[in-house]
């Protein structure tokens, strides 16, 4: 085990990080302007990882090339994350964090029930050819998906960088994150800001999710459920509702994640995770408390 | 001074008011706080509201900012019936509301809370104004709101209420906390409002200063209108100064 396998154990986890990453700062969006912690949001992931399947395999007529049926599933997932808080979250908004904690719970399962009792449970796979890693600068290897990957979830974070700092929504999202009776009382349609976040929210899940699938074919309709645990773990290392940080918690259990497999015990994976996890609401308990973006 | 003495108890009604309220009735669940209360605000007016404390008075700026829903009783912009609106419709009727507490974005920047007071207005020349009655925004538009000082921070509450230019203000206590020459500052920065051509509803502890900039008072006690009359009177009342300025 020397310098290569260490090297080889970064990039795992960066790899792994870019997935993370984005379905951390899509859980953290939500999180900031309405405060509660999505529980359905793992079905986000797992929806866009089965419509991407479906559009790429010509299950509803047409077969698109994967990027174009990641993007179509990207934001058909996206105003599905928009309907589902009109029907179950809108209504009980003003109930408090608990009861909107809890109906999402709910929400997940009626959503992969949903998936389940359409697809069954048999494992898919996104149509991808097996692709040799190749040797970058005799340091590491990556195959050109993995760093397509990479590339995907770098993209997206600097989308959500320049549409939070640079655009009107994303100032209006800020605001409405940071005060949300300030924001109305200036003129913002706040039900609207909610609603578009919703979609945002949504549509990152989905896209982690079809990243999730890119890496590691097959999956099953519990996938996006069971990651659920790896997403927390980085959003609240990052402190929940903070989208910065999210980003930088997901690298760090990716990161963590691989250094377990690599140098302790690859059955676990998930478990490093977890301890993480752990850890954060035992020395850092304000990450659960969370921040505004 | 007995004249004025049964002057005050009389509630005067404005007609041609630009902002009126009638009967406004409201509460917090189950507990009723306004009991039927009236306000006008004339154009160019500076109108104080003070009582004791829990008389409801925040309570009024926010039913009158459709902040709470109204259990009873109108709200009338330039004779345009507003008694429905949501909050955030608020803004395009000319009305601003700066709250007693959470009054900024604290995550968002100086300049950031002005884009935000901006989103209804044209931007840039009112952020040039804004920056000339509070020269230290100015200085300080790349800081975070949550950084700023607690005088700071009330500047730039009035600053993001005031970009949209409106008809008229409603500020909730807006020298509560400050240090003494800062309370003078403040009252002096309603009164450059005024002359902008903004008029004021102000909710203000600070009776005695506050009446100085102030045309007419409202006294607002248990959530009912109890004495209104002009600034002059107000103060000379010997029956406000026995109930309400402990003199
Ligand atoms: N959010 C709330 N929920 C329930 N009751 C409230 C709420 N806000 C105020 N009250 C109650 O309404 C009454 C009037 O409060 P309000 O804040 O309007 O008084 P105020 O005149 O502004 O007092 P102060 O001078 O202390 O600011 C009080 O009895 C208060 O306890
Ligand atoms: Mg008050």
């Amino acid at each position: 085990m020397g310098l290569d396998t260490f090297l080889q154990a970064v990039v795992s986890g960066l790899i792994e990080g870019s997935v993370i990453a984005v379905g951390a700062v899509g859980l953290t969006l939500s999180y900031g302007v309405t405060r509660f912690i999505n529980f359905a949001y793992g079905e986000f992931l797992t929806y866009g990882a089965y419509l991407t399947v479906f559009l790429a395999g010509g299950l509803f007529g047409v077969s698109l090339p994967l990027p174009a049926a990641a993007v179509v599933a990207t934001v058909v997932v996206g105003a599905l994350g928009v309907a589902v808080s009109r029907t179950f979250f809108e209504p009980i908004s003003d109930r408090g964090a608990l009861p909107l904690l809890i109906t999402s719970i709910g929400v997940s399962f009626i959503l992969r029930n949903l998936l389940q009792g359409w697809v069954g449970v048999d494992a898919r796979q996104l149509p991808i050819p097996l692709l040799r890693r190749q040797d970058y600068f005799g340091l590491f290897r990556l195959t050109h998906l993995e760093l397509g990957v990479i590339a995907a979830s770098v993209v997206t974070m600097l989308t959500i960088h320049l549409l939070l700092q640079r655009t009107m929504l994303g100032k209006r999202m800020r605001a409405t994150s940071g005060n949300r009776s300030l924001a109305k009382t200036a003129g913002i349609d706040t039900t609207s800001v909610i609603r578009q976040t919703w979609f945002l929210s949504a549509a990152a899940g989905a896209l982690a999710g079809v990243l999730y699938a890119v890496l590691f074919s097959p999956f099953r309709p519990g996938v996006g459920f069971e990651y659920l645990i790896v997403i927390f773990a980085a959003t609240l290392l990052g402190g929940i509702g903070r989208p910065y940080g999210a980003m930088l918690g997901a690298f760090c259990i990716g990161l963590a994640m691989n250094f377990g497999s690599t140098y302790l015990s690859a059955n676990y994976t998930r478990a490093y995770a977890f301890l993480i996890l752990v850890g954060v609401l035992l020395l850092k308990p304000e990450g659960i408390r969370g921040g505004e973006f | 001074m007995s004249e004025t003495e049964s002057d005050i108890e009389t509630l005067r009604r404005f007609d041609d008011a630009m902002f009126s309220a009638r009967g406004v009735e409201t509460g917090y669940g189950d507990l009723q706080v306004l009991y039927g209360v009236d306000i006008d605000i004339q154009d160019d007016e500076i109108v104080l509201v003070f009582g004791p404390n829990g008389a409801g008075k925040s309570t009024l700026m926010r039913a009158l900012f459709k902040q709470l829903p109204l259990w009873n009783g109108t709200i009338e912009i330039g004779g345009e019936d507003c008694s429905n609106l949501e909050s955030n419709q608020m803004v395009t009727h000319g009305v601003a509301y700066v709250p007693q507490t959470s009054n900024v974005f604290p995550n968002l920047t100086v300049a950031e809370n002005l884009d935000i007071g901006g989103i209804h207005a044209d931007d840039v020349g009112r952020r040039h104004e804004m920056f000339e009655l509070f020269p230290r925004l100015a200085e300080r538009q790349s800081q975070a709101a949550a950084t700023l000082s607690g005088g700071e921070r009330q500047m730039l509450a009035m600053a993001r209420a005031l970009m949209p230019d409106p008809d008229v203000l409603l500020i909730d206590e807006p020298s509560a906390g400050l240090a003494p020459q800062l309370i003078e500052q403040t009252f002096e920065h309603v009164d450059q409002i005024r002359q902008a051509g903004t008029a004021v509803l102000m909710v203000e502890q600070n009776v005695t200063a506050a009446l100085d900039v102030t045309d007419r008072a409202y006294v607002l006690d248990m959530g009912e209108n109890r004495f209104e009359a002009d600034a002059d009177t107000i103060r000379n009342a010997q029956r406000v100064r026995d109930l309400y300025l402990g003199q």
